[in-house]
């Protein structure tokens, strides 16, 4: 079930009046129905992969908190790693492993038929698996306590406002929240209502309107060179962003319909001034999932420096693998591990952290946009030659610049008319995230005295009932992974 | 809760207000037809002679220049399938009156290919359908298209047309193309193209044989039935083509013409109902003039082709 989809206008307000008429005692009873439902409603087999996921975090957090011993504790997790990510190596890398296998061996002139499983990737099963540990291994810390009733665990593992594209949750945030009693909070809902049809308007009036210039051009980039291939880079750069952060908008809102706040997952990425603040404020809750799991344990930035640097690229190696199969992916995160790298080495720590304003604020948000775009590159294209085909024909015909911008345009068959449109809706878009910089827009919009908030969010349902992409809903980037 | 709930309808009402007064605007002003349905306003009541098929059917019959003109009706639309036919037929068949004439257009593609409803561009295709048929008999249906194509086309419309016809300015839709002439373009690449989707795309990809569509072959059964029980004739015709058409189609697919006929034959044989083929018709296959392309007549074609088969199929 996609949120931009009739199915879900419906299942919210049903979910949603459910909710806060039952006794706080069956409520996760609820969440968990009706995720496991929303689950289902894609593909209802894959839903065994979550409640096999569910049924051995619990089983192992609870001997984990059981066990005194260290070791057999450290088996305890090393077991569940392996069976967790196990499942999402057998459906979400075996068929890259087993064909760069092949590949690796046919440098040598060995001969390998790869072996490839015929399977749909579950969606949303890099989000869970990663939470799910997460879990683990906060028990394992002694972190936080194992719990011990098996509906409320379930019910935080499949929550469904971010089952599928996070935010990949805490167990400290989310958890304690499914079990605390909530009682209706007009507030909290009419800001998460508010929140959701900002979502809606990235999701399908920005990233669903540029989705189809970025599919054609990145399908067969090789009918393409120049001013299009830069517009598509450019659109698919604002499309993952509008695509990603609406869908975090739409779950963050959802939750707190039910009263329950989710981690923030987009901090106006795209204007940060370095490319480490850039991950301080895109996708921050693998960021930080990362930053805690993979990168402190190996020593953070309190080794040698030399160390401290191959820290960084392996987390943004294994960034980008978690992102999908495909070495496209690999490099992408390899671009933005050797960004900070190159960054770290040659900006002083106190000129990455000062906030500079003005033209040089202007520099500064426009080189990380540019990396940021750059590096998108191979993150969209369907393979690493098609990624290096687009950048060595990114600025072909660029020394007769009228004709490289006409004919770019012509190429992608966009009349001036929708460019303008979607010029003034990416103006307002990086009108709100600029002002979120400083205040909750939101809150402010919402101090407004009525005539002006009304029409405010009149005017932003008629943009989204009338400028959406028509036709049928289209699914978010990140289901993929 | 009451609050929430309460500012929720108003606010819902007052969009739908502001969304149903442009949605008036907009049908006031909206000329464009860009999939040939409006005419399905006009249709007589009383049908004497009329036509199904797809893009075939759609620009070869021009019955503009009969006496009976009032009387006639085109029901074809491009890309139908014989079950959309028929379902048209199901719709509409009470304005055909006893003894009219029933033309069914039988296009290379009529009986191949996989369910239509497998295609990509099924979605885009099946909505136009919304407007003009009941639920009952439209594909897959689902209320939301329904919403957007039938009740509030404002909603279903491109932004660009939208805006366009909102502030009151032609939107092109393609209905020029009728009168171009073969001569402008390059036939030859034309029919290859064509012959690719008409006949490749309905391979199967691993033995290149042809896929029956099982569903069409019923759907011309159940058509000619529906016609014969309403008094009416109907008459089964492929349209003319240019020689590269045909000749592209005997190049790379040998046996297609086979396999085609053999079913054109059996029901034939089955109904009794007389066939018509024109694609090989001398009268027009190199006579660039009369197509707008290598396998669809111009306006001039088609209003010659119509005075060909009323004289030669119905006289």
């Amino acid at each position: 079930m996609l949120f931009n989809s009739f199915a879900f206008a419906l299942f919210l307000p049903i979910v949603f009046a459910l909710y806060w008429a039952l006794p706080h005692k069956y409520r996760w009873i609820l969440i968990l129905l009706a995720s496991y439902y929303f689950y289902m409603s894609w593909n209802a087999k894959y839903v065994f992969l979550i409640l096999f996921t569910t049924i051995i975090s619990y089983g192992a957090a609870r001997l984990l908190e059981q066990e005194e011993m260290q070791k057999r504790k450290k088996w305890i997790l090393v077991g569940t790693a392996v069976l967790c990510l196990g499942v999402l190596f057998f459906f979400k890398y075996f068929n890259f492993v087993s064909g760069s296998v092949a590949d690796f061996l046919a440098l040598f002139a060995i001969k390998m038929n790869p072996i490839t499983l015929n399977l749909l990737l579950p969606v949303g099963i890099s989000f869970y698996t990663f939470q799910t540990l997460s879990y683990v291994i906060d028990v394992y810390r002694g972190d936080v306590a194992a719990e011990r009733h098996f509906g409320y665990y379930a019910a935080f593992i499949s929550f469904f406002p971010q089952l599928v594209a996070g935010p990949i949750e805490r167990t400290s945030n989310l958890l304690p929240q499914i079990k605390k009693h909530h009682t209706f909070d007009y507030n909290q809902a009419t800001y998460g209502l508010k929140l959701i049809a900002w979502g809606y308007f990235k999701k399908i009036v920005i990233a669903d309107t540029l989705s189809p210039y970025v599919s054609w051009v990145y399908d067969a980039p090789q009918n393409f060179s120049g001013f299009a291939l830069v517009l598509a880079t450019l659109f698919f750069t604002l499309q993952i962003y509008c695509d990603f952060s609406g869908y975090s908008d739409i779950a963050i809102g959802t939750s707190k319909l039910l009263g329950i706040n989710l981690m923030t997952n987009f901090k106006s990425p795209y204007f940060s001034q370095s490319i480490k603040e850039f991950w301080s404020r895109w996708h921050i809750s693998l960021s930080t999932w990362f930053r805690d799991y993979v990168y402190i344990p190996l020593g953070g930035n309190r080794v040698s420096k030399i160390r401290y640097h191959l820290n960084l690229m392996i987390v943004f190696l294994v960034s980008g693998l978690w992102h999908g199969a495909n070495w496209t992916f690999v490099l992408w995160g390899g671009i933005h591990g050797a960004g900070q790298v190159v960054e770290s080495i040659l900006v002083p720590k106190q000129t990455i952290k000062r906030r500079s304003k003005g033209i040089f604020w202007l520099v500064r948000v426009a080189f990380v946009f540019a990396f940021a775009s750059f590096a998108w590159i191979f993150f969209v294209s369907h393979s690493v030659q098609d990624a290096f085909y687009v950048i060595s024909h990114l600025f072909t015909g660029i020394s007769a610049p009228l004709a490289y911008v006409k004919d770019g345009l012509a190429a992608i068959e966009m009349e001036k008319f929708i460019l303008l449109k979607e010029a003034c809706l990416i103006f307002m878009m990086a009108a709100y995230d600029y002002f979120s910089l400083q205040v909750d827009v939101i809150q402010e919009i919402s101090k407004k005295n009525v005539v002006i908030r009304w029409l405010v969010y009149l005017c932003l349902g008629w943009i989204i009932v009338f400028f959406s992409q028509k036709g049928v809903a289209a699914e978010f980037v990140y289901f993929q992974f | 809760m009451k609050k929430l709930i309460s500012k929720l309808i108003l606010f819902a009402v007052i969009l739908a207000v502001v969304v149903e007064s442009v949605n008036i605007v907009y049908v006031k002003r909206d000329k464009s037809d860009p999939n040939y349905i409006r005419k399905f306003q006009n249709i007589p009541n009383e049908i004497q002679i009329c036509n199904f098929g797809s893009s075939h059917g759609l620009y070869s019959y021009d019955y503009e220049e009969l006496e009976e003109k009032d009387a006639c009706f085109n029901f074809g639309l491009s890309a139908q399938s014989l079950s959309y036919d028929y379902r048209l037929f199901q719709e509409y068949k009470d304005h055909i009156r006893e003894h009219a004439v029933v033309f069914i257009t039988l296009s290379y593609f009529s009986f191949f290919g996989e369910p239509e409803e497998n295609s990509e561009d099924f979605a885009s295709k099946n909505a136009r359908y919304y407007p003009i048929l009941p639920a009952k008999l439209i594909k897959q249906y689902d209320f939301a298209t329904d919403l957007f194509t039938h009740y509030v086309p404002a909603l279903g419309a491109e932004t660009d047309v939208l805006i366009k016809t909102l502030l009151g300015k032609t939107v092109d839709d393609g209905g020029d193309d009728w009168q171009r002439v073969a001569f402008d373009i390059d036939v030859s690449a034309d029919a290859e193209g064509a012959y690719v989707r008409h006949i490749e795309y309905n391979q199967d990809e691993q033995t290149g044989q042809l896929l029956l569509n099982q569903e069409s072959v019923d759907a011309l059964y159940a058509l000619i039935e529906g016609c014969q029980k309403q008094g009416a004739t109907p008459i089964l015709v492929t349209t003319p083509y240019l020689a590269e058409y045909t000749n592209a189609v005997k190049k790379n697919a040998p046996g297609f013409y086979d396999q085609f006929y053999s079913i054109v034959n059996q029901v034939v044989n089955d109904t009794g109902v007389e066939y018509y083929d024109y694609a090989f018709d001398e009268r027009f296959s190199d006579n660039y003039a009369w197509f707008m392309n290598s396998d669809h007549l111009n306006q001039e074609g088609a209003r010659n082709f119509v005075h060909f088969l009323i004289e030669e199929a119905v006289h």
